[in-house]
């Protein structure tokens, strides 16, 4: 088996070739003559809706509808039909519509939300085939609402890449970190991107939160492996952030206060042309606990987001969006001091981007970006001379185009050309950094959706890419995804491919990442996925996938902690010293494997809703220098973990159980598990102690004791497991809704191990090693209030 | 049929009472980390450094110690070890002889001369814990060039944090000659007349209180700073004592050390093993076999300075 996994780069291009040269034998088969195409969107807001189901009844052919809520069903002869259209959480629409020869009828469909809010009694009817819901999903995909993301109780407030660390194949390294490591794969491996633009360092103070602010969110979709041709550029993970396009039918806002931040989302029509959305948000802890409590830093984080959508006509629509964020701290150690020692650090995002989606003709569509991303850091010591202004921004153009060919057959062609600009300057008095680079990445990318039949589904797709760096860097990686309808309620699924990526980030103590690309130094890194899935839908609405994955990595960089021994240049400043322009060692060299299990159950209505999941997972890496190459299971490598996440409609939970009609009431509390547990982290501990000096002449020196660690990652901490809690106290009135809640982070106040502090200390001529356990976030209690309107 | 649908609902119901208490068993308490003999590996501790010039001593040899253990310095010293250098122009052997007055390693005869640009090798074999244990390491000596240029330098004497006629802030500075192939200069500061009453509590950047004082006194007394991959064939390299560096109205003796490579990896690594999430790394240490430390080569230069009130 290992075995097969080493060759899998050639099994992954023998698949490819053999499954692209089977589709072209379908070519010649599409002989129909009418198209029925349009949009889904969701009639309350005119919001479009992603990855609806459209079905022809009499036929059973159909599509779902892509980003843009655009659908099309090609070649269908001309007759009488029944076109149904569902979606999670709406009713199915149903119309009957007659083709006449080389008609091509466009329908844009409206979407009623189930739970009609006027009513006192609503029925949640289960109109959607989950399983076809199930099926249409790329593997190793999972979609959440902004809903979901906000009912999952988090640290203080709801944050998008908390909630990702509760997904099964999602762990996070502590609770200190929003920061996210998919099935294996480093933070750095994972694309973020927002309205189609890359974000660089999604976080927010030091990484405590993330960048994206929940109420601006109108879905997410998390790729944990195995993703189409169409997105490049990451080893492990794509996060697809798309923001709201703003209400089409009516002025709507929201507004939340919690211990944290004030946020504020308002979204309006613009005539009949369009709509606006924005949001913004605060924290305020700077102007006020800061200004009592001197040892509170002055510090705040703001990060807001605008986006404007246009109808321009029936084929046309354009949306512009801007997202920004902003960490601004202030340190002042000894505020009674001028001269305290202190920083001024300031970073932030900025990303831009125009969207325009168009329908060429009845069977292409079209969708192309301009997109914009830059993230800057600047740090500035008061007393020392330490400086560092860091950067990298890119421009982008990419376009991507969708040919539905016949009713089982569909091309999508696709380009990116990203130029990219990075640079650091730092100047201490002992060394000048000073590296300013460009780089351009030219990609174009084939995809082939083919249904041979009702129960099979083959995705084909290459990517091509070129990156001009200091030595230029080629790929080609097929990918490919094979889907069965194994029975009317079951599916099994398997995708393979090759992934590249040319960036590598740099993380760092205290100050944000810096982003470096492959050069002459570094090559980039390729990983083969290999994923096997089975989907069920079960009964009372829930659904269960099994994913079972392997993933091999190849020339993957992590960052060498002992990089000031292995910097090195040939560049000096006018008074002879260091200026380094190069990123000669900073990384050491690698290949790793990943390999795992992952079961999620999950039901996303009625009045319990949430997920249970269960993962298995084994991850070594092999890195140069360290260990003495011996491979070693990285920090996040988490051999089993498990995840229950809970929300109860208290309201309605007999109802539930009793197989009742639910009511919606003008009061009803809500209620909010979190449960998790990940077995032990690996960790290097210290071996022993020894009695050494830095310099020769420093005997006598009380402190000169050093410590030794034992093998790398040797050890497990022990388990770590936690339990959070929320309560929600929803007050409807006039289309008015006001939501005070408390969460509770840690609720049984377990003490994790975070790592081993030490302490040395000689009395009396004798060495004491004080050694304690550093915990994570202890019971964090917070409380909050929602106002939507 | 209304009582069937209540068995339904309570056996659904004790399910879901289930789930929290379990949720509940596992999320409370606390585990901690017992750390002991389970991660203990014995070492020779090599700290040694050869200068040019000079005779070979205080050559330290000792053992590591597991952590959460009370042991007296004096007792981890490896007297009974095999230590012997070799002098890598001939392979000439020379032995080491533990000298119990210095607690360290020293060759008595007059044969064996330290050289610039000549290496040699340090061999030690010892028992520790019942275990034969060997290290060796190579240091090649600095190339002659290395001086301190004291009339490009600022020493002597300055008030704390003394301003020049324009307002400026005076620094001590050093400037020397480099070794030509030798980038790392290591500065080693000791306040010489380090005690509570000299400690400069009215210091511009950080309170300090007499308790932080006595806790951290050494870290305050002995100070270091370097530069590493500076031009070494220039005439002339200096550094600017930040006021940051300076705790005491003293005199300080500053030796600069011109420093090879094992020391330059040894100094940049040796007390950073603790990542920032806590994990720990390996130092970067040219020693071979069973061995930790340092066994490196310098050539040192020495001044003195003054800190007024």
């Amino acid at each position: 088996m290992i075995k097969l996994f080493h060759h899998m780069p050639n099994l992954v291009l023998l698949i490819f070739i053999v499954g692209f040269l089977s589709y072209f034998n379908s070519l010649g088969q599409a002989t129909s003559e009418c198209t029925i195409n349009g949009f889904v969107y969701d009639s309350s807001n005119g919001e479009a809706l992603i990855g609806a189901n459209i079905y022809l009844k009499e036929l059973k052919i159909g599509s779902s509808s892509n980003v843009s809520g655009f659908f099309v069903i090609p070649n269908v002869k001309p007759s009488n039909y029944t076109l149904l259209v569902s979606y999670v959480g709406y009713k199915t629409f149903s119309q009957e519509i007659t083709l006449v020869t080389n008609e091509v009828k466009r329908i844009n469909v409206y979407l009623n939300q189930e739970a009609i809010l006027e009513s006192e009694v609503v029925v949640i009817a289960d109109s959607i085939k989950i399983i076809d819901k199930l099926f249409n999903k790329p593997v190793s995909r999972i979609d959440l609402s902004p809903v979901q993301i906000s009912k999952v109780p988090q640290v203080i407030e709801s944050d998008l890449l908390r909630t990702l660390q509760s997904l099964p194949g999602i762990v996070p390294l502590s609770d200190f970190s929003s920061a996210i490591y998919v099935r294996g794969g480093t933070p750095d491996q994972n694309l973020f991107l927002v309205d189609g633009t890359d974000v660089y360092n999604p976080e927010h103070a030091f990484g405590l939160f993330s960048t994206f602010n929940t109420d601006a969110i109108k879905n997410v979709e998390v790729y944990k492996g195995g993703f189409g041709a169409e997105y490049g550029g990451r080893l492990s993970s794509v996060i697809n952030i798309t923001n709201n396009d703003g209400n089409r039918n009516n002025f709507e806002g929201k507004a939340a206060l919690s211990l944290l931040s004030l946020n504020a989302t308002l979204q309006t029509p613009i005539g009949k042309i369009g709509s606006l959305s924005g949001s913004l948000r605060r924290t305020y802890i700077d102007q006020t606990l800061a200004k009592i409590i001197d040892d509170v830093p002055d510090y705040y984080f703001l990060d807001g987001n605008v986006k404007a959508f246009f109808d321009i006509d029936q084929s046309n629509k354009l949306s512009i969006s801007y997202f920004g964020s902003l960490d601004n701290l202030d340190f002042v150690l000894d505020k009674d001091r001028i001269e305290s020692i202190g920083f001024d650090y300031i970073w932030g995002n900025q990303t831009g981007s125009i969207n325009w989606r168009t329908i060429l003709s009845p069977k292409i569509f079209g969708n192309f970006w301009l997109t914009g991303s830059k993230f800057f850091s600047d740090f500035d010591f008061d007393n020392f001379e330490l400086r560092e202004e860091n950067k990298i921004s890119d421009v982008t153009l990419k376009g991507a185009i969708d040919y539905f060919f016949s009713e089982n057959l569909e091309f999508k062609f696709g380009f990116e050309q990203k130029n990219v600009s990075g640079s650091l300057k730092q100047n201490t008095s002992a060394a000048r950094v000073d590296v300013s680079k460009h780089r351009k990445l030219f990609s174009l990318y084939f995809i082939s959706y083919w249904k041979p039949n009702p129960l099979w589904n083959i995705e084909t797709g290459i990517r091509a890419e070129y990156f001009d760096s200091d030595k230029d860097y080629r790929n080609i990686d097929p990918r490919m995804t094979i889907k069965y309808k194994l029975t009317e309620s079951s599916n099994l699924k398997f995708s393979t491919g090759l992934f590249t990526q040319y960036a590598n980030r740099i993380p760092r103590l205290f100050f944000v990442s810096v982003w470096t690309s492959a050069d002459e130094n570094y090559q980039g890194s390729t990983a083969s996925h290999f994923i096997l899935g089975y989907q069920k839908a079960l009964p009372y609405k829930t659904e269960l996938e099994i994913e079972f994955y392997y993933k091999s990595y190849k020339n993957i960089y992590s960052y060498n902690h002992t990089f000031l021994a292995d910097v090195s240049t040939n560049n000096y400043s006018e008074d002879n010293l260091p200026l380094f322009n190069s990123s000669k060692g900073l990384f050491n060299r690698g290949n790793g494997t990943s390999l795992g299990l992952e079961l999620l159950f999950r039901k996303d209505s009625g009045a319990i809703t949430g997920w249970a999941a269960y993962s298995y997972a084994n991850t070594k890496y092999e890195l140069e220098m360290i260990n003495k190459g011996i491979s070693f299971p990285p920090r996040h490598d988490r051999t089993h973990t498990i995840n229950i996440v809970t929300n109860i409609d208290i309201s309605n939970i007999e109802n539930e159980f009793l197989g009742k009609p639910f009511i919606k009431p003008d009061k009803n509390w809500t209620l909010g598990f979190s449960f998790t547990y990940y077995s032990g982290q690996p960790i290097t501990l210290p071996s022993s102690v020894y009695v050494i000096n830095s310099f020769p002449d420093w005997v006598g020196n009380q402190k000169s004791i050093a410590i030794y660690p034992s093998s790398i990652n040797e050890f497990r901490l022990p388990y770590y497991a936690r339990l959070d809690f929320s309560l929600t106290y929803n007050i409807h009135y006039e289309g008015w809704t006001l939501s005070p809640y408390l969460q509770i982070f840690n609720l049984l106040n377990r003490k994790n191990v975070w790592f081993i502090e030490y302490e040395n200390e000689i009395k009396l001529g004798t060495v004491t090693q004080k050694v304690s356990n550093v915990s994570m976030f202890p019971l964090l209690p917070s409380i909050g209030v929602q106002c939507k309107f | 049929m209304q009582i069937l649908i209540n068995m339904n609902f309570l056996k659904r119901f004790y399910l879901f009472l289930f789930l929290p208490l379990l949720f509940v068993l596992f999320s409370c308490g606390e585990t901690v980390v017992e750390i002991g003999q389970n991660t203990y590996n014995p070492k020779i501790v090599i700290e040694g450094y050869l200068l040019p010039g000079n005779k070979v001593s205080n050559i330290r040899i000792s053992r590591n110690i597991p952590l959460n253990t009370y042991i007296d310095p004096k007792d981890v010293i490896l007297s009974d070890a095999n230590v012997k250098i070799i002098d890598l122009q001939n392979n000439k052997e020379y032995s080491l002889k533990y000298n119990p007055a210095k607690f360290s390693f020293e060759y008595v005869g007059n044969d064996l001369k330290i050289d610039h640009n000549n290496s040699y090798k340090l061999i030690v074999s010892a028992v520790i814990d019942s275990k034969q244990l060997t290290a060796s390491s190579i240091t090649k000596v600095p190339a002659k060039g290395f001086k301190l240029l004291t009339g490009d330098s600022i020493l002597d004497s300055l008030k704390y944090r003394e301003m020049n006629s324009q307002g400026d802030m005076k620094n001590f500075n050093f400037s020397f000659a480099p070794s030509p192939g030798t980038s790392f200069y290591g500065f080693s500061f000791i306040a010489l007349d380090a005690d509570t009453s000299s400690f400069i509590f009215n210091n511009a950047y950080v309170n300090v209180t007499m308790k932080d004082l006595r806790e951290r006194f050494d870290n305050f007394k002995f100070r270091a700073r370097w530069l590493q991959n500076v031009n070494s064939y220039s005439d002339k390299i200096s550094l600017k004592l930040e006021w940051l560096e300076i705790w005491f109205y003293s005199r300080y003796r500053a030796i600069i050390y011109a420093g090879d490579e094992n020391f330059r990896l040894f100094f940049l690594t040796f007390k950073t093993v603790q990542e920032f999430d806590g994990n720990f790394h390996e130092p970067r240490i040219n020693i071979q076999g069973d061995g930790i430390g340092i066994f490196g080569s310098a050539i040192a230069d020495t001044v003195y300075f003054k800190v007024l009130k």
